[in-house]
């Protein structure tokens, strides 16, 4: 790895750490696993930051998507009983960033934040369970108690109408 | 923004939401991957539903990871890194309870400032000299490549510019205080109390690997900067107190045999009798006897 590469890395790593593992711990509850997760989350960004496209959204995004998607696969693994995230952990989801966030990551917050208070609670409720939380359908299905049919609407209207505020705040600003 | 799907996608089409989301599982999820490749309507619409879908994550809060937790992350990507004492030091919060192993009153704390927000603020050419060394120190000059003695004289000066510049000047330039010695040149801080800062050796068997600083102030803090060990990973500093347990005060990243770390203890100086570093299996890797 060349000089350079090193340094990039270094800023990188230090950079997100508290935003990568902060998902991951929120994702499987565990801090040792969570830790796992992050060191195999940074390793693989690394691996394709060649071929990172920075027009499909921040670098950021992309590295909290790499988390997501390894702590999914392992929940898919261990999972076998669907439990309620605790207080904590929707504490975390919804409360103002730490003082000392990222501007970037602060503000990436604040926008999505702003969207998903404007679709209904059952529905944000489910997309978060779902697209920050990893829970399939079925499993959002069995933890609220509702018909499969009626978590996947659910999950499939918020993320329609998340996209269409997203969109819209774009081309507006 | 991608358009009405077309006819042939309504089979597929109610798994496009999940397998976005990335919890689509099994059948249905080679099945909805394999037509997406296939189409381009599909294949778009899913990318952008991901795009919003990823913007999500950006609600999970930041969390600071496990001490070490970034030079294990450097170590695997291949990367040479200087560690940050923060980074190691912060965890240890004195506002936070300790983890494991340890106990009320004998608490980890953070790194040590210049700007004497803990202790009274040092006055003078020779004390600012220290205030600066200790402050670099504080914001994470690593060791690599730092001789033993500049590393001792950057730790005594932290432990100077702690003790509110009662020591000064002698120590940047790694001149160490007799062992057992009131280190002190009277200090410019009116009010300041009389402290001690004590260097020992510390030793695996007979290999010295480091040294342990005891800095017997109110309260008392223990330097430790290792440079010289065989080992890599997280251990366990304590201390043992005469006719007492063994306290934990926390758990530091050593790194190539290189790491630096200070903990206050609530115990006097004079009660302990050592300070030793230990593996997480507990087994004693190195020991400094205090006097």
């Amino acid at each position: 790895m060349a000089v350079g590469d090193e340094q990039a890395a270094v800023s990188f790593v230090r950079r997100y750490q508290r935003k990568v593992f902060g998902l991951a711990l929120s994702m499987v509850g565990d801090p040792a696993l969570a830790e796992d997760i992050a060191q195999e989350a940074f390793l693989r960004v690394w691996k394709h930051a060649p071929v990172f496209d920075r027009r499909r959204g921040s670098v950021a995004t992309w590295a909290l998507a790499i988390t997501r998607n390894l702590a999914v696969d392992f929940l898919r693994l261990r999972r076998a009983v669907v439990t309620d995230p605790t207080d904590e952990i929707w504490a975390g989801l919804t409360s103002p960033q730490a003082p000392d966030e990222l501007a970037e990551l602060a503000e990436a917050k604040a926008r999505v934040a702003e969207a998903l208070a404007a679709i209904p609670p059952e529905q944000s409720r489910a997309l978060v369970l779902s697209a920050v939380l990893g829970y399939s359908a079925t499993e959002i299905s069995k933890l609220e108690g509702i018909p499969l049919g009626t978590a996947k609407t659910r999950v499939r209207r918020g993320l329609m109408k998340l996209r269409e505020m997203l969109d819209e705040r774009t081309t507006t600003s | 923004m991608s358009g009405p799907l077309p006819p042939e996608c309504a089979g597929v089409a109610p798994s496009l939401v999940e397998l976005a989301l990335g919890v689509l599982a099994g059948e249905e999820r080679v099945r909805a991957v394999a037509h997406v490749e296939a189409c381009s309507a599909c294949s778009a619409l899913v990318s952008e539903l991901s795009a919003a879908a990823d913007e999500l994550l950006h609600l999970a809060p930041g969390v600071e990871p496990p001490v070490g937790f970034e030079a294990r992350v450097f170590e695997r990507l291949g990367v040479r890194h200087r560690s940050r004492g923060p980074a190691l030091l912060k965890r240890f919060d004195p506002a936070r309870p300790l983890s494991q192993g340890g106990r009320p009153g004998a608490e980890g704390a953070m790194a040590p400032r210049a700007e004497g927000a803990m202790g009274p603020r040092a006055e003078g050419a020779s004390a600012a000299r220290a205030a600066r060394a200790g402050a670099r120190w504080a914001h994470g000059i690593g060791l690599h490549g730092w001789r033993p003695l500049r590393v001792a004289g950057v730790l005594v000066a932290a432990a100077a510019v702690f003790a509110g510049g009662v020591l000064a000047g002698g120590v940047l330039a790694g001149h160490q205080p007799p062992s057992g010695q009131p280190s002190a040149q009277p200090s410019a801080q009116v009010g300041a109390a009389p402290s001690a800062l004590e260097t020992v050796a510390l030793r695996s068997g007979s290999e010295a690997v480091g040294s342990v600083m005891v800095y017997a102030g109110n309260p008392t803090w223990v330097f430790i900067y290792m440079d010289n060990a065989a080992w890599t990973g997280e251990l366990r500093c304590q201390v043992v107190e005469y006719q007492g347990p063994a306290l934990t005060l926390g758990e530091f990243w050593l790194s190539g045999g290189r790491g630096a770390w200070a903990a206050r203890v609530a115990e006097p100086a004079g009660r302990l009798k050592e300070a030793r570093i230990v593996d997480s299996r507990g087994h004693v890797l190195a020991v400094a006897h205090l006097s």
